[in-house]
């Protein structure tokens, strides 16, 4: 192919990037809105509008398979979760955020989402490691963004432990292309597998998991988590990890089926690990977010099984519980901001405020009761289509590793509740010796019921998120 | 009247949603809503038990539910499962009738025994009739997804019910509580998961509880009888039907998984334990019969002796707890433990006579233990104590609630004519007759009713015979009899108990088609 006809291929496919064109373009538009005015209103305005703009780009579709002499890979899976991811930055705006700052907080994120859309269809290792670069150091810098010295700590650690993990991927990369010669995710699978094939690969694997928090790539999570602006956590706990996943399901169809049977297994292993070792570790938490980071680190283990797995029902079961889960976390980690707000830190903190305001303490307890997978509420739909596809894949290969991922799973669940229970029982059942209860505008009530609202629906009427999947994917072109 | 059951279904849970609206300081408009809400709930009930057809002769379980309402409820593509259709499903049949109608009057007798309730009413009663909703919704839910919704939406209100509404230590209690009942009710929904993967109504996965019970099982899949699927080397579905076990043994309780009990009765205020005794552990009940051995009658007649040794253990188990304890309502708890053992034998036993008796011995625990802890109640209303040793000759000097107290023990402990004697005799009689059973099982089961007179009459005459006495002077003032909403709440569970002892068809002759069905349906299976 010479070089005319590439130009023009790249040229026809630059329409398929319209919605990472958009989401780049907007955060520049809006670090140039920041210089020029400071008005909050005026960035937020400018950041919902990219962010609507990209969603109504992606809303329309683009053809599926290669584009951009195969650097990037459209499936209908990123597709779907560009919408989801879109639509949780979007949501990002229901937190306070002063003015200070703001512009320079807006753009990271973007950059975040814009990283983790090209993620999720990286096709080339290239592209996919300018990418997870491009999050991760969006990712650093907003971990500071609280401005005080635990958040300067943890960003650190969080930029040492992912300087070391985008080398091993980056190193990881090296070996493949050094062994097969191919620089593509898609080609892999028409290699022949050999030892260093394999090292490479479990490389690439280990660099992939760090992004979704997966034990014993996790240790940056908590204290990134907990002094992270409570915004920032939300965004850092659902986009890249999300992105990281999807990416990951491409990488295991793609290999060999010999390698991928390893990685495969050390993925449910490693998933396993992740459920325990995060349930285990929030139980003996005495900060309210710093535990709910520790379940944000087990619910990774409870998506890991759904993207290895490739079935239709585990790819309906991730779409289900990764909407949910983005859900649930924006709406905890808002409500934990209504809390820390009043200097209601310590899980011991929230003694006795029950008794007034009602609505955020319910709205709080409907949340933690949906992280745990407790019916009435998405949060266990999302886990019961979860078992399901694991019950399905056990029937259908019959391997024990899948049963008792199962079985593990259904413990955490149990353990679980031990945990995020703690905040409803301070709440309600522990009288405090001087009674105070949280105040909060009209605004943040009516967010929190809206939250509860969503959870409780999605419970009660399921198919709106199966709709919703066959909506976007009725777009898609096939080609 | 048409569409009846979801009526005394939903009445609670729309009252409870009206109530979230109402902003009133005093409690009496919630606890007048609530009372209104739970007695339209048993009149309904009465009219369905009049209604129930009980000559419906019963060939299929398809064929045994009356009452039935179907609705689509949930219907959406999923992956290579294929459809999940989930319904709202809901029927009675002649064991589900009188645990239906015997909640509707529970439910309404505790809400007259929160009366009192001041602090937090609206919260109290929302969550109570939350509650309400899903311990009928148990009971009368065909659809197994429906039914476990129901069942573990009892678990919130239940936590919350005990954790702020109930005595000293109500915070380790209500998590204790709910810990152990989420455990079994994730073991049921593993099990849950694998019917509905096994079990085909048509061409799509199902599920319909009716199915599950008429085994329609798609062929080669994992809960298939036919395919004897192993697991961890034993057969997956005497590992489901195992999980089933612990799933309702918990909620039973048996022993040795009964331990959240005493202390949930015991930091419960009185209406809740009125509640958990009374339906609760009927919950579980009902699960053995509709879940475990309704749907693994192949598995179940297997493992009679299994079933049977737990019954007894926790017959004697209990029952030997209660003798030693010292507090009156933890001795109302144990004896609980050891009267729920006999519902276990009955089943255990496969025949008529044992499967009736169960049924009939949930029925009479039913109004027996509610009772028992109303009147509990009423000597920690007054002194805030319950310790036996600290009271003695109460006869003299409340000659009513020494009367009640009485009457309910004597039904407690089997005494005949009285409702607690027909069910353990009938059991006993079950499990005599049955060949699957050593005749062991019978004797020990039956010694168990010894050790029940001897904790009751011991009660009795430690605290209500003797010389008047009571620990501290300041209570002299409260040692009152019973008041007239006490007496309105006794009086009634009285004369059922009374009647049901007499006549016993009241109950039996509409559950004695299903009973008879039921026990022939696991008897196919015996080897």
């Amino acid at each position: 192919m010479n070089l005319l006809d590439q130009l023009s291929e790249i040229l026809i496919s630059l329409e398929y990037v319209k919605v990472e064109s958009t989401l780049i373009l907007g955060a520049m538009i809006l670090l140039v809105a920041g210089l020029i005015k400071k008005s909050k209103v005026v960035i937020k305005l400018v950041y919902a509008g990219t962010l609507l703009l990209a969603f109504y780009f992606n809303w329309q579709g683009f053809p599926m398979g290669a584009i951009l002499s195969s650097g990037l890979e459209n499936t209908s899976i990123a597709h779907n979760l560009s919408s989801v991811l879109i639509l949780s930055a979007l949501l990002i705006l229901t937190y306070n955020r002063s003015s200070e700052h703001a512009t320079e907080f807006y753009f990271f994120v973007l950059c975040i989402l814009a990283g983790s859309v090209f993620i999720m269809k990286g096709n080339s290792f290239l592209v996919a490691y300018l990418s997870i670069e491009l999050t991760s150091f969006s990712a650093y810098i907003l971990t500071n963004f609280s401005f005080k010295k635990t958040g300067f700590e943890a960003g650190i650690k969080y930029l040492l432990f992912g300087a070391i993990s985008t080398a091993i991927l980056l190193f990881g990369f090296g070996i493949v292309y050094g062994a097969t010669g191919t620089f593509f995710v898609s080609e892999l699978g028409s290699t022949s597998d050999g030892l260093l094939t394999n090292v490479g690969l479990i490389l690439i694997l280990f660099g992939i998991l760090f992004k979704a928090s997966i034990v014993p790539f996790h240790i940056w999570v908590p204290a990134t988590y907990q002094s992270a602006p409570n915004e920032a956590t939300a965004v850092l706990s659902i986009i890249p990890k999300l992105s990281a996943l999807v990416l990951l399901s491409r990488l295991i169809v793609s290999v060999p089926p010999v390698v991928g049977e390893l990685l495969i297994n050390l993925c449910l292993i490693l998933g396993m690990l992740t459920i325990v070792f995060g349930t285990l570790s929030a139980l003996k938490q005495s900060n309210a977010r710093r535990m709910v980071s520790f379940g944000a680190i087990a619910h990774s283990g409870f998506l890991l099984p759904l993207v290895v797995v490739n079935t239709s029902t585990s790819n309906q079961a991730f779409w289900w519980y990764a909407v949910v889960y983005s859900i649930m976390n924006i709406a905890v980690f808002r409500l934990l901001e209504e809390y820390e707000n009043e200097e209601i830190v310590e899980v011991e903190n929230y003694a006795g405020i029950g008794t007034g305001n009602w609505v955020i303490n319910s709205s709080m307890t409907i949340v933690l009761v949906s992280l745990i997978g407790l019916p009435p509420l998405a949060g266990f739909t999302a886990k019961f289509f979860l078992f399901g596809s694991l019950w399905e894949y056990f029937s259908l290969s019959r391997e024990v590793l899948y049963m008792v991922y199962l079985i593990v799973a259904v413990f955490a669940t149990v353990l679980s509740l031990f945990f995020y229970l703690r905040i409803p029982y301070q709440m309600f059942l522990v009288k405090a010796e001087t009674s105070r209860s949280i105040q909060s505008p009209i605004s943040t009530k009516i967010i929190a019921t809206l939250f509860s609202i969503i959870l409780l629906l999605l419970f009660f009427a399921p198919q709106i998120l199966s709709v919703m999947q066959q909506l976007l994917n009725s777009h898609i072109a096939y080609e | 009247m048409e569409n009846i059951l979801s009526y005394i279904f939903l009445l609670p849970v729309l009252v409870a949603v009206a109530m979230l609206f109402i902003n009133s300081g005093s409690s009496s408009i919630f606890r007048r809503l609530a009372l209104a809400a739970t007695s339209v709930q048993f009149f309904l009930s009465l009219l369905l038990f009049f209604q129930f057809d009980k000559s419906l002769s019963i060939s299929t379980w398809s064929g045994a539910f009356q009452f039935v309402e179907k609705l689509d409820w949930i219907t959406m593509k999923l992956g290579s499962i294929g459809q999940l259709n989930i319904d709202y499903f809901i029927g009675v049949d002649g064991i589900s009738l009188p645990l239906v109608v015997l909640s509707s009057l529970i439910l309404m007798i505790g809400v007259i025994s929160s009366w009192k309730i001041e602090e937090k009413a609206k919260g109290y009663f929302i969550l109570y009739l939350i509650l309400s909703s899903s311990i009928i919704g148990c009971f009368i839910a065909l659809d197994f997804f429906l039914f476990y919704l129901c069942f573990e939406f009892m678990l919130l209100p239940m936590f919350f019910l005990i954790g702020i509404w109930g005595g000293e230590r109500r915070s380790y209690a209500s998590i204790k509580f709910f810990l152990y009942t989420l455990i079994g009710s994730l073991f049921i929904l593993i099990v849950m998961i694998g019917l509905y993967l096994s079990v085909v109504d048509g061409s799509s996965n199902t599920f319909s509880m009716v199915k599950m019970m008429d085994g329609f099982y798609d062929p080669g899949s994992v809960l298939d009888p036919a395919s004897r699927e192993l697991f961890f080397g034993y057969s997956a579905r005497a590992v489901a039907f195992v999980f089933i076990i612990i799933g309702f043994g918990i909620k039973l309780p048996i022993v040795p998984v009964h331990t959240w009990l005493p202390d949930a009765h015991v930091e419960a205020p009185t209406s809740i334990s009125v509640v958990l005794a009374g339906l609760l552990l009927k919950v579980g009940a009902y699960g053995f019969f509709r879940i475990a051995y309704g749907m693994f009658p192949d598995v179940a007649v297997e493992h009679t002796t299994l079933v049977a040794i737990l019954g007894v253990i926790s017959i004697l188990y209990g029952g030997m707890n209660a003798l030693a304890q010292n507090d009156l309502k933890r001795l109302v708890a144990y004896s609980s433990v050891s009267h729920m053992g006999f519902v276990l034998v009955g089943l255990a036993a496969v025949t008529t006579e044992g499967a009736s008796g169960s049924l009939f011995q949930m029925v009479s625990h039913g109004l027996i233990s509610p009772a028992l802890f109303i009147l509990a109640g009423v000597i920690y209303d007054r002194t805030n104590n319950r310790e036996m040793e600290h009271f003695s000759g109460l006869a003299s000097k409340m000659p009513v609630y020494t009367f009640f107290i009485a009457v309910f023990f004597f039904a407690g402990l089997g005494l005949p004519g009285l409702s607690g004697f027909v069910g353990e005799l009938m059991v006993l009689i079950g499990a005599f007759k049955a060949n699957s059973l050593s005749v062991w099982i019978g004797i020990l089961a039956a010694s168990g009713i010894a050790i029940s007179a001897a904790y009751f009459l011991w009660t009795i005459q430690r605290m209500f015979f003797g010389k008047y006495f009571v620990r501290e002077k300041s209570w002299e003032s409260f040692m009152v009899d019973l008041n007239a909403r006490e007496k309105f709440m006794l009086i009634p569970l009285a004369i059922l108990v009374l009647v049901l002892g007499i006549y016993p068809r009241l109950v039996l002759d509409s559950a004695n088609e299903t009973i008879n069905f039921f026990v022939q349906h696991i008897s196919n299976f015996n080897p």
